[in-house]
């Protein structure tokens, strides 16, 4: 009856179990750890170049067995991901069903959950940003270094969106090499660094969870620009390692094959209802942490609270994309050797409210292969090619985020599944007005910003609501929705004194920066406090 | 409306398939003919491709149960 129950093993479900597993409690992590080994073990360990050129085995892996890399027409959220890691949302397709007329978030049963195809951007969040969101920005901030360890993160000392200072933290390593396009970029825009601020636009490097040197058992990142498909000297941090770490220590258990359902407190603590292959199981334990995610975390919530309505809130980043012509490339060669995430990263808008800013990283393209833009363009196949083959080197993609806060147009509700043993989430979400004309606003001014950089945009990619994968706030601490489904500052749940939640579901407010770090330290604290309502050392 | 004129599924499968085949790699290097010649290229097939495009659509909507390629 000891145990610590922990749901999910995504980012923040794999930080809480290293946090709590390291006090010397006994932890049991329920998953449903759906993996693919054997697809990932195929990406040859040899530069995207070399493999391309000499591998007659490529299309295994770069389109799948069955061509599921394919992306057909009104596919939906995950069109994005490789073959490789397409596992990360198979199962959850089905037993996790979302009804919506529009929004259709990407979830995970995964080993590693999202984590498993997280893009490594790794952001804190400044001190404003903590009070929108809800969050404890001193205890953050005192978790960042505890996550930097265990994953180990790449980037400029200081953090360029926060002035956190990295220098002399354990798991910190110098950044990564810019590829020839973003190079480029980066010194038109230190020319005129000064005026640029002042128009309101940051760019600089970007902390990434990649190992530019060796540390903690992986390699250093070599360059191969095959990040998107395997786990070249598995440089790119996944939770998953931090699991398979764990299952080395005797008070850790990882129980696979769960679907987490919902919970109910006893006298004695707290039992969770799992379906295992098709039958019932119960997991009892003292304490109950809950990292399913945001969506996921407040499926099991929903299901367990006897709440009027069932419905709550939801938060997610909208997200859109720019593909540009870097001028400054156009015909020149670009350099084999570079890793395949985002090179740079910027903040746009008043950067001093983070409400009105936007965040966009900037990535190169060339191992997503080319009938993916060929795809996007409004022209003949063989021109398509033609065209693709001139622009290939010199494309910069600006991937820009936008903040989110709740509202009534934006709610998830729980209903009844005839598929799944999990009970279906119906989701309404739309923007208000004022936030779409601020994203409008900011938007126009932006395109402004890539023709000064020389980057000269040939379209805009709206990847459906859903798509920035970025969710939070449906367990919020104040809940404009339901306001009997809450989470308190200490990270229990509302009503509940055992029940803890881990993940960005307890935030009020979504930045427009990228969750997965602050998510990792906050489940870190959300650990502490779980440890300390068991009378040890918060 | 351009969207109109994007590929069909069934060109880009085509395109995938090519584009992995190793005897057929090379038709899928980048170019690089220097910014001058490179920006040409991209003019010239956005120009023709587009018209090309469009003729492809036309025809196929006057003749809809003809789903011929005139790509050849």
């Amino acid at each position: 009856m000891d145990d610590i129950l922990i749901v999910g093993s995504g980012p923040a479900g794999a930080m809480a179990a290293a946090e709590l597993t390291a006090r010397g409690l006994r932890v049991t992590l329920i998953d449903y750890g759906d993996d693919d080994p054997a697809l990932r073990s195929r990406v040859p360990d040899q530069p995207f170049s070399q493999l391309r050129s000499g591998d007659p085995d490529q299309r295994g892996y770069l389109l799948g067995d069955r061509l599921e890399g394919i992306p057909r027409s009104g596919t939906r959220v995950g069109a994005q991901l490789t073959p490789p890691r397409q596992f990360v949302n198979r199962a959850a397709e089905s037993l996790l069903p979302i009804i919506s007329e529009d929004f259709h978030p990407m979830q995970s049963l995964a080993l590693g959950g999202l984590g498993a195809a997280w893009g490594t951007a790794c952001c804190t969040y400044s001190a404003r940003e903590c009070e929108l969101a809800g969050l404890d920005a001193a205890a953050l901030a005192a978790q960042y270094p505890g996550v930097v360890k265990e994953a180990g993160i790449s980037g400029p000392e200081q953090d360029p969106c926060t002035n956190q200072w990295w220098s002399g933290v354990a798991g910190h390593q110098p950044p990564l090499d810019l590829d020839t396009n973003s190079a480029g970029i980066l010194s038109a825009y230190q020319r005129k660094a000064a005026g640029w601020l002042r128009r309101g636009f940051a760019l600089g490097r970007i902390p990434l969870a990649i190992n530019s040197v060796p540390h903690e058992g992986r390699g250093a990142n070599p360059y191969f620009d095959t990040d998107f498909y395997g786990e070249a000297r598995r440089s790119a941090y996944r939770p998953r390692y931090t699991i398979e770490r764990l299952q080395k220590e005797p008070n850790f258990t990882y129980a696979s094959g769960c679907l987490a359902l919902n919970f109910r407190e006893t006298p004695a603590g707290v039992d969770l209802l799992c379906s295992r292959e098709g039958t019932k199981v119960t997991f009892s334990g003292s304490r109950l942490l809950l990292c399913a995610g945001a969506i996921g975390s407040a499926r099991i919530a929903l299901a367990s609270m006897p709440l009027p309505g069932q419905k709550t809130t939801l938060l997610c980043s909208p997200y859109i994309y720019y593909p540009t012509l870097n001028l400054r490339m156009l015909g020149r060669p670009a350099d084999d050797r570079r890793h395949s995430m985002a090179q740079l990263m910027a903040l746009f808008g008043d950067l001093d409210r983070p409400e009105r800013t936007c965040s966009m990283q900037v990535y190169s393209y060339r191992s997503l292969l080319l009938f993916k833009i060929i795809k996007e363009m409004p022209l003949a196949p063989w021109a398509g090619l033609l065209a693709a083959r001139a622009l290939q080197d010199a494309l910069a993609i600006f991937g820009v985020f936008f903040p989110d806060a709740p509202g009534p147009t934006k709610t998830l509700r729980l209903g009844k599944s005839n598929t799944s043993p999990a009970p279906d989430l119906h989701i309404d979400y739309a923007l208000t007005p004022e936030q779409a004309a601020l994203q409008r606003g900011l938007e126009a001014r932006l395109k402004r910003c890539f023709l000064g950089l020389g980057c000269v945009p040939l379209g805009r990619v709206d990847p459906g609501k859903a798509g920035s994968i970025h969710y939070a706030g449906t367990i919020p601490r104040i809940n404009p929705v339901n306001p009997g489904f809450y989470s308190l500052p200490d990270g229990r749940l509302g009503g509940c004194e055992r029940v803890f939640v881990g993940d960005s579901s307890a935030w009020n407010w979504l930045p427009c920066k990228g969750p997965t770090f602050t998510a990792m330290a906050g489940a870190r604290v959300a650990a502490g406090h779980l440890a300390a309502s068991l009378g040890g050392r918060e | 409306m351009l969207k109109h004129l994007n590929p069909t599924d069934k060109d880009i499968e085509r395109l995938a398939l090519a584009e992995t085949d190793i005897n057929q790699v090379q038709r899928f290097s980048p170019l690089r003919y220097g910014p001058v010649g490179n920006l040409a290229v991209i003019l010239f097939a956005g120009g023709l491709g587009l018209l090309h495009a469009f003729a492809l659509l036309t025809w196929r909507k006057i003749h809809p149960s003809r789903r011929g390629n005139i790509d050849g």
